[in-house]
């Protein structure tokens, strides 16, 4: 059709009537989430140990089990920060131990433990940023990195407490009542756990922080070439692991009431399991903050497992390891399927 | 006097019928499955509870030493194991509180080996004198020093800070200094390398045997050191003065064939299968349990007697038709073991 100069002819366009999209339901959207494998298989676990051994389900009994994970969880926390961003920090259990002792040392020698404490979280954050340094600024990759200053920081533990256990702090100091007592029926450190979670989760998907975390993860070179400043972002995300490992040594502290410088022993490889059973996938960009704190809590559920179902103690590692492996196999399979889904609807 | 008698022979007759009695969900708690030691214990308390018809034992441990983990384990058994636990935790203080919240519910806790946390309502400590272990050995190797020799003592220690281990050294050093002022002490040195496998322990040992090649005599109170000392003598040629503790297959072996003078041993089995008598007789038969310290003894082992010891330890029922005996002369006469 000719057209007189002007703008040019549009074709006919027809437009359908709207079709509103179909809402997936709660469940659907649910099974979606990073954290679903580790969520059905600690309920689906608990029950099986609950049916079998129904003194399992008492409350006493499941609360011990989540105070026990709360170290483990705070420490896997730290971590799923650093894994997203496709680092580790296996240093996170000698930092727990060393701001657990050092604190106890400073209360023993005559300091104010609320002051102890705050100086704790201060060395917890100094010891995240010597990590950072070392893979910064010597590009040692975080994994040798902090494989060293594993053995240097538990080293310094010995050290500092003469390969002894302190004892002798002020048990009757608020510290140590409060932070180990009851709040409305839960002991406080699963209250702070919590608000941890809460924290995390909104810092880590609704902050410009959070959403740079992911982004170097997902993609480094593009996320520094979009101007994005890997290097501070990667200091911060130390020093919040570092930072969470001396709230975790200090609720450590309060509830043991001594500090043993083999304390911690283990932690950070059940942390990074942790972090990955709860479905933070190695290749980074991607975290969930309340799936590493349920990781940590079904593998402390695993360890009192073993004992409602007298597992002989000999093998106690090898049942540990073998959950692990399911739980990480359920969660790569339910991954694969959903990957599965989202290609074939598209 | 009369009501200590009178005590044994309700013990004992409360024993006796134990066997027959009501059923008893009971735990033993320890440190890891991996130390020989602490396997000794959870086999004395098997025998124990196999002694028992109706009883039920849940043993718990990591294989690898992990504090936490035991008390996890501890608060578990507090759910499973109503009618008692037997704990060995080298760190006692960390378990204050879950030890606390066991006793107060009314579940009884008698700890053995090490110390339990104070004010957790334990009132029952079932072990050896460390100290005399210490002197034993230290007694025993001085023997194969000639009278006014100078020189140095290497003492060496995988588990520095381990109550019972710095007990085991206190004796040493007491009797070192005692009767030998001439002789210079050197350690206790850390043996533990990395892990504490015994290849590490082998490392450590071979530098410093290697770095000191003049010393008198190399004394440990820790399981793995004199296996690894008998081993360099073994591999160098170099006879060395040795003198350990516990009962290492290894370490026996080493004693039989002239590489270990002495080695010690805590009796470690013995501590499992009393302190579970007594918890079976309190949770089947209703006996009191005694309040204190229960000293179950220890035995030095030289080539003199080392043949005897190594059968005993060839199995679990070789053991039990040894030590059993012992176990129950010691329940039978509670005076002579338990102090306050």
């Amino acid at each position: 059709m000719s057209q007189p100069h002007g703008d040019p002819a549009l074709p006919e366009v027809t437009f359908l009537p709207a079709v509103p999209l179909e809402r997936p339901s709660p469940l659907a959207r649910f099974m979606r989430a990073n954290e679903a494998s580790v969520t059905l298989a600690t309920i689906g676990l608990v029950l099986f140990i609950g049916v079998l051994h129904p003194s399992f389900l008492q409350a006493g009994q499941l609360i011990n089990i989540v105070q026990q994970a709360v170290f483990v969880a705070i420490l896997a926390a730290g971590l799923a920060f650093l894994m997203s961003m496709r680092e580790i920090d296996l240093s996170v259990e000698s930092t727990f131990a060393l701001t657990l002792v050092s604190a106890a040392l400073l209360m023993k020698a005559g300091l104010n433990p609320w002051l102890a404490a705050i100086a704790a979280l201060l060395l917890g954050m100094l010891l995240g940023w010597l990590n950072a340094v070392v893979v910064q600024y010597f590009r040692i990759p975080s994994l040798i990195a902090t494989l060293a200053t594993l053995s240097m920081y538990r080293g310094l533990v010995f050290a500092l407490s003469g390969g002894q256990q302190v004892t002798g702090l002020p048990l009757d100091h608020p510290f140590f009542s409060v932070l180990s007592g009851n709040f409305l029926g839960l002991p406080l450190p699963i209250w702070l756990l919590a608000v941890l979670i809460a924290v995390l989760s909104v810092s880590m998907g609704k902050t410009p922080y959070g959403y740079r975390v992911r982004q170097i993860g997902s993609n480094p070179a593009a996320a520094a070439f979009s101007g994005i400043p890997v290097a501070r972002v990667r200091i911060q995300s130390f020093m919040l692991a570092g930072l969470l490992a001396a709230v975790a040594g200090l609720l450590g502290l309060s509830y043991f009431t001594s500090a043993d410088p083999n304390i911690g022993s283990g932690f950070s490889l059940s942390a990074v399991a942790a972090v990955v059973i709860g479905g933070t996938p190695l290749r980074g960009g991607v975290a969930t903050i309340p799936g590493a704190v349920l990781g940590a809590i079904l593998l402390t559920i695993v360890t009192s497992g073993l004992v409602y179902f007298n597992v002989p103690a000999n093998w106690s590692q090898f049942a540990t390891g073998l959950v692990i492996l399911v739980a990480v196999s359920l969660d790569s399979v339910v991954r694969n399927r959903r990957r599965g889904n989202d290609a074939s609807e598209s | 006097m009369k009501t200590v008698l009178i005590t044994s022979a309700l013990l004992t007759l409360s024993i006796t019928a134990a066997q027959s009695a009501k059923p008893a969900n009971v735990a033993f708690v320890y440190w890891n499955t991996t130390t020989n030691a602490f396997q000794e214990m959870a086999l004395g308390v098997a025998q124990a509870v196999k002694e028992s018809k109706g009883a039920n034992l849940v043993s718990a441990a990591p294989n690898v030493t992990n504090p936490s983990q035991v008390v996890s384990m501890f608060q578990s058994a507090s759910q499973t194991s109503k009618s008692g636990i037997i704990l060995q935790a080298l760190t006692a203080d960390l378990f204050l509180r879950p030890v606390k919240a066991a006793t107060d519910a009314g579940i009884p806790v008698i700890a053995i080996d090490a110390p339990p946390p104070k004010n957790a309502g334990v009132n029952l400590f079932v072990s050896n004198d460390n100290v005399e272990v210490g002197r034993q050995l230290a007694r025993e190797i001085l023997k194969g020093i000639p009278a006014g020799t100078k020189g140095k003592i290497i003492i060496g220690n995988t588990g520095p800070g381990v109550p019972p281990l710095e007990q085991r050294i206190q004796g040493m050093v007491e009797v070192i200094k005692q009767t030998r002022p001439e002789i210079q002490i050197l350690g206790p040195l850390n043996t533990n390398g990395q892990t504490g496998s015994p290849s590490d322990v082998f490392g450590v040992w071979n530098g410093i045997v290697r770095a000191n090649p003049d010393a008198l005599a190399f004394l440990s109170p820790s399981n793995a050191d004199a296996a690894a000392l008998a081993l360099i003598e073994r591999q160098t040629g170099k006879k060395l003065l040795v003198g350990g503790c516990d009962l290492e297959p290894t370490a026996l072996q080493g004693v039989k064939d002239g590489y270990i003078r002495v080695l010690v041993s805590p009796e470690h089995w013995l501590k499992g299968y009393i302190a579970m008598k007594l918890l079976l007789a309190h949770a089947q038969s209703e006996a009191a349990i005694p309040s204190g310290f229960w000293n179950s003894g220890s035995l030095v082992i030289t080539k003199a007697n080392v043949d005897r010891v190594i059968v005993r330890q060839k199995s679990d029922a070789a053991r039990a038709l040894a030590l059993v005996p012992v176990g129950k002369k010691q329940l039978a006469d509670i005076s002579s073991y338990l102090s306050k």
